[in-house]
């Protein structure tokens, strides 16, 4: 556990994001988690450096060791190396039973079924997919949609999109993540309590909210 | 590298290795490489059919995470939406040609870029100035670009989701991480047809689109 002298280092960590000058972090991030033991690299090493597509996907699902083997991999290179995929697949094992409240572990919502997770053929491709033909808002803004068509086309949903899917600024993916991971579909949602973020994305353009 | 740029990256390498040795405790940073190099560590992608022009998308990445008012982007780093026709199959499927928008900075020494082009995949280019909030355009633009320091739209007790994972079982304390916090955002609000007129097997057109994002460094 660490406070602020861990404080004070992440702000010097973007020291090089200026001009040259200090880096003035907006907001001190909290330290009270735990870190990957995996070695510095090089500041600026060359080559790819990140990678994204569904949120919190390296979070909840790459194991420490293997995050930055995963941030180089290419978002559509196909398959996936044996190594993350059982990676994968053990963290989504994982989540289907993690512990809710007082009780034991969750229900298994997701089988193994012909050696694969099934949930495995969701996340093994880390993309938004978008059905640019639906909308992303409604009378009262945007429209949760992410995983919208992934119900659909992964998870053999019966109801079709009725929105663009990807994912639109404001949705609540965490608990989307979480629930569909934990509970499935079975209609019991798991929250992380956490409701918004600090400024709401509006509908014109650049949609991200100004900075704090 | 200028010399006040090779200082301004030492003392980046020397506080991460802080960050990693003391207590040996992380922030949200996602990886040892991305968080050494925080202009090119990728917070949150963004896609959905424009609000304002429904043939048009909106591609959205933030980077930085707990970017200070003086913290830019990156003239030696390729800010890259990789953008795929899916076809809507069970599961779907992926198309093979690449339709990929990158977006680069310009960069005079020791100082911040003013400047993002995007390349989309049908070879035109959109350019605006880092800031600028009309993007170069209005809603009937072909294609509008935003690049600059935006409210960090993630909402996530992350420290709850480490703790969750760790002791499988739900740990969150239902506090933000990032509440107050400021990303750099590039945003992207274009025209559907840059990214073609694909068909999906039944011969219907507007296809799906994958969209993911990559950060690649070219030079220090």
């Amino acid at each position: 556990m660490i406070a602020r002298s861990a404080v004070v280092a992440a702000g010097l960590a973007c020291a090089a994001c200026s001009g040259g000058s200090a880096h003035d972090a907006a907001v001190p991030p909290p330290l009270d988690g735990s870190i990957d033991s995996a070695p510095v690299v090089a500041v600026g090493a060359l080559g790819q450096v990140d990678r994204a597509g569904r949120p919190l996907v390296s979070l909840l699902l790459v194991p420490p060791s293997l995050k930055d083997d995963y941030n180089a991999q290419g978002s559509f290179e196909a398959p996936l190396p044996t190594v993350l995929r059982d990676a994968l697949e053990s963290r989504l094992e994982s989540m289907d039973t993690l512990v809710l409240g007082d009780g034991g572990p969750d229900p298994v919502d997701w089988p193994v079924d012909a050696g694969v997770q099934p949930l495995l053929s969701v996340f093994a491709n880390d993309s938004l997919l978008l059905d640019p033909s639906r909308p992303s808002t409604g009378d009262a803004g945007f429209l949760a949609s992410y995983l919208d068509l992934e119900r659909e086309l992964n998870l053999g949903g019966d109801a079709g999109h009725t929105t663009c899917g990807g994912r639109t600024p404001n949705d609540d993916v965490a608990d989307t993540m979480l629930t569909l991971l934990v509970t499935g579909t079975r209609g019991v949602p798991v929250t992380q309590g956490v409701t918004g973020p600090t400024k709401p994305a509006s509908t014109a353009f650049p949609y991200l909210a100004p900075p704090n | 590298m200028t010399p006040r740029a090779l200082a301004a990256s030492l003392a980046a390498a020397a506080a991460v290795a802080a960050l990693l040795s003391v207590g040996r405790a992380s922030d949200h940073l996602d990886g040892p490489r991305a968080t050494s190099d925080p202009q090119a560590d990728i917070t949150d992608v963004f896609a959905f059919t424009s609000p304002e022009n429904p043939s048009h998308v909106a591609l959205a990445m933030t980077v930085v995470p707990f970017a200070g008012s003086s913290t830019a982007f990156s003239s030696n780093v390729d800010y890259v939406f990789r953008v795929r026709r899916a076809y809507a199959t069970q599961p779907p499927a992926f198309d093979e040609e690449p339709l990929d928008v990158v977006c680069d900075f310009d960069g005079a020494p020791g100082g911040s870029p003013t400047q993002v082009k995007c390349t989309f995949p049908d070879g035109s280019t959109s350019m605006a100035a880092v800031g600028d909030t009309t993007g170069g355009g209005n809603s009937q633009s072909r294609a509008r670009v935003f690049a600059g320091l935006r409210s960090d739209p993630a909402f996530v007790d992350r420290q709850g989701m480490l703790a969750t994972v760790a002791a499988g079982r739900a740990s969150f304390t239902g506090q933000n991480t990032f509440a107050r916090a400021n990303v750099l955002a590039l945003v992207i609000d274009v025209d559907v047809s840059v990214f073609g007129p694909g068909k999906d097997d039944a011969g219907r057109s507007e296809p799906l689109l994958a969209v993911a994002a990559e950060t690649l460094r070219r030079k220090n």
